[in-house]
């Protein structure tokens, strides 16, 4: 089991500890939190996910040991917390793992029955997005070395 | 007087748990619920009268025919139409608004022509008539919302002239409730030589609906904002109207007599009714019409109560942002709480059993007028109680902390 997959494990056992469906959301306000404002200048256009139901700011970037680390935004707190969550699995991880990973705890916990169908689009993009900007960080290592 | 309780137990779906708490449905704008006997109705068509209508000379084909003309003529008194031909069995209110638009674009409008909309209808009152008057070069007036999201038929008095073919207006606004004048717009319209088609979408449930009195042109609603099922839908036309509209939807069902090259088409209301219809649904709707009108004026009653109780406690909670506040508000409430999206406020209600609905509601222009990109809507019917009503203000009341402390 690679670091994001032991990481996306613990996620969702956690969930399925909260059990109440109520307090599971109130847990995904509570860590949407955790982020720290993005900065306004960040907040541009571009970084807009397109296609996503609510608007989703993100910005990626890695070091020069090709991992991975993102900021995000969003004006709804319960896409702030599944983006908190992502954050969790991929912050600090290689690139590589990051753009390999599966993706499973939204369908492993109930966050997903939430969200319409436009919205669940919106949040594969959003995970999409940040793996094909991993692949971009992993292969950019690999030109580079 | 009205009891909700006396008539419950005829949902069955009212007894389910969501999320491990009971339903709390207030999302009755969007789909309302089905009575057992529109349930048992339709079940019965399909278990013992499954055949295609107009057709054949068998039995089963003459009872569904005949099923289906009764629920023709069951829908015929509901709105007090004049004749049976007027009703014209559509899918839905979209289905209706667009047959219209189409049509009536193709009998009447010349380039240079107007039609009136007002900037709180819903996508379905609005797209079609844009799109019309692109395709006949005909403008496109929008009649605006006062600020407290109420209609002044005054500015219609003043936007109103001989290019005027049409006024298209909802009776209610899905968005904040709002009870719109349709005598005066009726008669204002009228005397300026332009028709009228009323979106009864959010209306038809809320009152008493008297096509002759009313004497619009045209009225559109959806049988599964009445208690009846998804995919069914009405398009009253007075007759002599729709006499002067040509069919736009081809094929079995309308038409009369067919060449290889050529076709005539059938009398009304079949000219309208290409394909085999709903047949079950339709059935079932025209029972549905028949409960509502069992329950009488006073379900209509106590729906108001409901609504204008939630507004006066909801006027109470500081963090609640209402929508408009229209003269006279009827069937829904839009609300956000201040500083926090319309989808986080639902999905936690949600969550605690109470369904309501967030989003633009399929009316960005309405949304735009107040400054809002969305909202949450609650939306009470008859068979809501006083009960309910307080459990939302205490869910409302346990998500606002929530939220708070995020910014905190």
């Amino acid at each position: 089991m690679t670091a994001v997959e032991e990481i996306q494990r613990r996620i969702v056992e956690e969930f399925l500890e909260i059990g109440d469906d109520f307090d599971q959301y109130a847990y995904l306000i509570e860590i949407s939190c955790s982020f720290k404002p993005m900065n306004p200048e960040d907040k541009w256009e571009n970084r807009l996910v397109q296609g996503c139901q609510s608007r989703v700011w993100l910005k990626t970037y890695g070091d020069a040991e090709g991992r991975f680390f993102f900021e995000a935004d969003s004006d709804t707190l319960i896409v702030k917390g599944v983006l908190s969550l992502l954050r969790q699995m991929f912050w600090g991880q290689r690139a590589e793992e990051v753009a390999e990973a599966q993706v499973t705890f939204l369908q492993e916990t109930a966050i997903m029955e939430t969200f319409e169908s436009d919205r669940q689009k919106g949040l594969g993009y959003v995970i999409r997005f940040l793996q094909q900007k991993a692949r971009l960080l992993a292969g950019d290592k690999v030109d580079n070395s | 007087m009205f009891q909700p309780e006396s008539i419950r137990g005829d949902f069955p779906i009212l007894g389910l748990s969501v999320n491990s708490h009971p339903l709390i449905y207030l999302d009755n704008a969007a789909t309302t619920q089905m009575p057992e006997p529109v349930l048992a109705t339709y079940c019965e068509q399909h278990r013992l009268y499954e055949a295609n209508v107009h057709r054949g000379i068998h039995r089963l084909s003459q009872l569904s025919t005949k099923r289906m003309e009764e629920a023709r003529v069951k829908v015929q008194r509901f709105l007090n139409a004049r004749y049976p031909e007027e009703i014209i069995f559509t899918s839905g209110t979209t289905a209706g608004i667009n047959l219209v638009a189409e049509s009536f674009g193709r009998a009447f409008l010349h380039p240079g022509d107007e039609i009136i909309v007002t900037n709180m209808e819903h996508h379905s009152n609005l797209v079609p008539w844009q799109e019309t008057c692109r395709r006949h070069e005909a403008a496109l007036k929008i009649w605006t919302m006062e600020a407290n999201g109420s209609l002044d038929v005054n500015r219609l008095a003043s936007m109103l002239s001989s290019k005027t073919k049409m006024v298209a207006v909802c009776g209610v606004s899905n968005v904040i409730g709002a009870l719109n004048p349709l005598d005066d717009i009726v008669k204002l319209a009228h005397a300026a030589g332009a028709f009228v088609l009323v979106d009864a979408a959010q209306a038809i449930r809320h009152g008493r609906t008297n096509v002759q009195e009313l004497f619009c042109d045209f009225l559109v609603f959806s049988g599964h904002k009445i208690m009846g099922p998804t995919g069914t839908g009405v398009l009253y036309g007075r007759r002599d109207i729709l006499e002067k509209l040509p069919p736009v939807v081809f094929g079995g069902g309308m038409v009369d007599r067919v060449t290889e090259t050529s076709a005539s088409f059938e009398s009304l209301p079949f000219k309208f009714e290409a394909g085999t219809p709903n047949i079950a649904g339709i059935i079932a709707l025209g029972e549905a019409l028949e409960y509502v009108q069992r329950l009488g004026i006073g379900a209509c009653e106590h729906e108001r109560n409901l609504i204008r109780y939630l507004e006066q406690e909801m006027r109470e909670i500081p963090e609640v942002e209402l929508v408009g506040s229209p003269r006279f508000r009827v069937g829904v409430l839009s609300f956000n709480l201040q500083g926090f999206s319309a989808f986080d406020t639902a999905a936690l209600l949600d969550k605690l059993g109470i369904a309501v609905r967030s989003g633009h509601h399929c009316a960005q222009p309405a949304l735009r007028h107040f400054g809002l990109e969305g909202a949450v809507r609650v939306s009470p019917a008859f068979y809501n109680t006083q009960e309910e009503m307080e459990a939302f203000l205490d869910g409302l009341r346990r998500v606002i902390p929530l939220l708070k402390g995020t910014k905190t």
